[in-house]
């Protein structure tokens, strides 16, 4: 009950935000990109976009051109940021994947020379553990995974941002989360 | 909730409840010891939401980005304002489309309505041609009228070009039986005229002559007299003529003035006026001639 009534509550406090950021206030899009820019960056990045900073920046510049066309609540108001955000992942990644084509493979090797090399393995290695999960399961899984635990969004909104049924996210969810913990289990068996 | 799918959890090992996905995905601890390895997953995953830098400056970037992107009018107002210029066009268009349906041939706004037809707004096909036609036929634009039609029925339908040239002859018959009837009437009324021409026409011509000899008799001066007579004469025949018809007895002045004497005189009037009667029209004049002819003998004899 209490927590019903504290949800209504910031949702007209971010009604307000929503409406100074129409305006053009400062305060309110400061609370914006305080709110967003983390989320948004990390699911950038997670999912695969060659600069996730600068990609994350041309999303929020989008988000204030168009802000005037949004008409909607908090929750809406995040269903549409990151319906951006991955609009602008699928194009940078279809971009990316020409450039790639094109880099020189030597260069690539002489960057990867460089630098602290044990410390380098270390991290890597944890981040490529939960990479490599996330590679076993399909895209549609990930995608739900980085929105709903990168993108702190909810059941609902992320079926929005997928343009899904909440039943279909639900077992999307549940699919890729029982895969990850069996192989999370056999890996701890092999070890 | 939370006990029953702690329960469901322990009758297979490998599904997770809902509530505790749930749990899972927004960072909630759970006290199954099963998930422990999945939250740490979670958590590294969740801490790639990283503390955004620069955050005052991107706000100053992203308000003053929309505040100029705020000029633009509303969605909703620009909306109405687009629909209301449309209506508003729409309107114009259908009342000139409607002005223009009526016109015919002719009209001011004929080019607008054929326009139009021609892009399928207003086009009554054949009938409106018709109405067309009936309606120049009542101006008397004969010629258009046909015209105007036989155009039509050369590059419309089949149907409509047959009706369309149906109409044709029906009014072209109809306007034959029209002139027959107008040179029918035109006859009889000719017919009427000669009728009492031929009647009045001689004694008017008598008559006249007889005033003029009677008035060239008397004295000198009576040759100018003799010409105002012939002048009056010009003017006198129709006058006799419509008394004539009027059923006013022509010969009065003959009873007035009985037998005036020169035969040669007489004669010749009367000669005259059965000539008159001979042609209709211009019978007026050879009695105001024949007067002044008949005028002139006389002196010529004094």
């Amino acid at each position: 009950m209490s927590t019903t009534r504290f949800r209504s509550t910031t949702e007209d406090l971010h009604v307000t935000r929503i409406d100074a950021a129409k305006d053009g206030a400062e305060w309110a899009w400061e609370s914006i990109y305080k709110d967003f820019a983390g989320p948004v960056t990390g699911y950038l990045r997670n999912r695969g976009a060659s600069d996730p900073d600068d990609l994350s920046s041309e999303v929020f510049l989008q988000v204030a051109r168009d802000i005037h066309r949004f008409e909607g609540d908090e929750s809406n108001f995040r269903s549409w940021l990151f319906v951006i955000a991955h609009r602008r992942l699928v194009d940078d990644r279809r971009a990316s994947s020409r450039r790639v084509d094109t880099v020189d493979e030597d260069s690539r090797e002489i960057e990867a020379e460089g630098g602290d090399v044990e410390a380098e393995v270390m991290e890597h290695l944890a981040l490529t553990r939960v990479e490599d999960l996330l590679e076993t399961l399909t895209e549609d899984q990930r995608n739900v995974l980085a929105l709903r635990i990168i993108g702190d969004l909810t059941l609902e909104e992320t079926a929005d941002v997928m343009s899904k049924r909440v039943g279909a996210i639900k077992a999307l969810q549940r699919r890729a989360l029982q895969s990850i913990k069996r192989q999370l289990e056999e890996g701890r068996v092999a070890t | 909730m939370r006990w029953i799918s702690d329960l469901t959890d322990k009758r297979s090992k490998d599904t997770i409840g809902e509530f505790e996905i749930e749990l899972l995905l927004r960072g909630t601890p759970t006290i199954s010891e099963d998930l422990a390895d999945l939250e740490v997953f979670v958590a590294s995953l969740s801490g790639q939401g990283e503390r955004p830098a620069d955050v005052e400056y991107m706000a100053t970037v992203l308000a003053a980005t929309a505040r100029a992107s705020r000029h633009s009018p509303r969605p909703a107002l620009r909306r109405v304002m687009a629909l209301a210029a449309s209506v508003a066009v729409l309107f114009a268009l259908s009342s000139v489309a409607i002005a223009a349906d009526g016109a015919v041939p002719g009209d001011l706004l004929y080019g607008v309505d054929r326009a139009m037809e021609r892009i399928g707004i207003g086009d009554g096909g054949v009938d409106e041609r018709i109405v067309e036609f009936d309606a120049l036929i009542e101006r008397g634009q004969h010629q258009d009228a046909f015209e105007m039609l036989d155009e039509f029925a050369e590059s419309a339908a089949v149907s409509e070009a047959s009706r369309a040239q149906r109409h044709i002859d029906l009014a072209a018959t109809k306007s034959n039986v029209i002139a027959a009837a107008a040179q029918e009437k035109v006859a009889a009324k000719q017919q009427l005229i000669e009728d009492n021409r031929g009647n009045d026409g001689v004694e008017n011509g008598r008559e006249f002559g007889q005033g003029v000899s009677d008035g060239a008799q008397p004295n000198d001066r009576r040759g100018r007299s003799g010409e105002r007579v012939g002048n009056n004469a010009t003017q006198g025949p129709p006058e006799n003529a419509a008394t004539g018809s009027d059923g006013t007895p022509p010969g009065q002045s003959e009873d007035k003035e009985p037998a005036k004497p020169d035969n040669a005189d007489k004669a010749n009037s009367s000669q005259r006026g059965d000539r008159t009667t001979g042609d209709n029209n211009s019978g007026g004049n050879s009695v105001g001639n024949s007067g002044a002819q008949s005028q002139n003998a006389p002196t010529k004899d004094n």
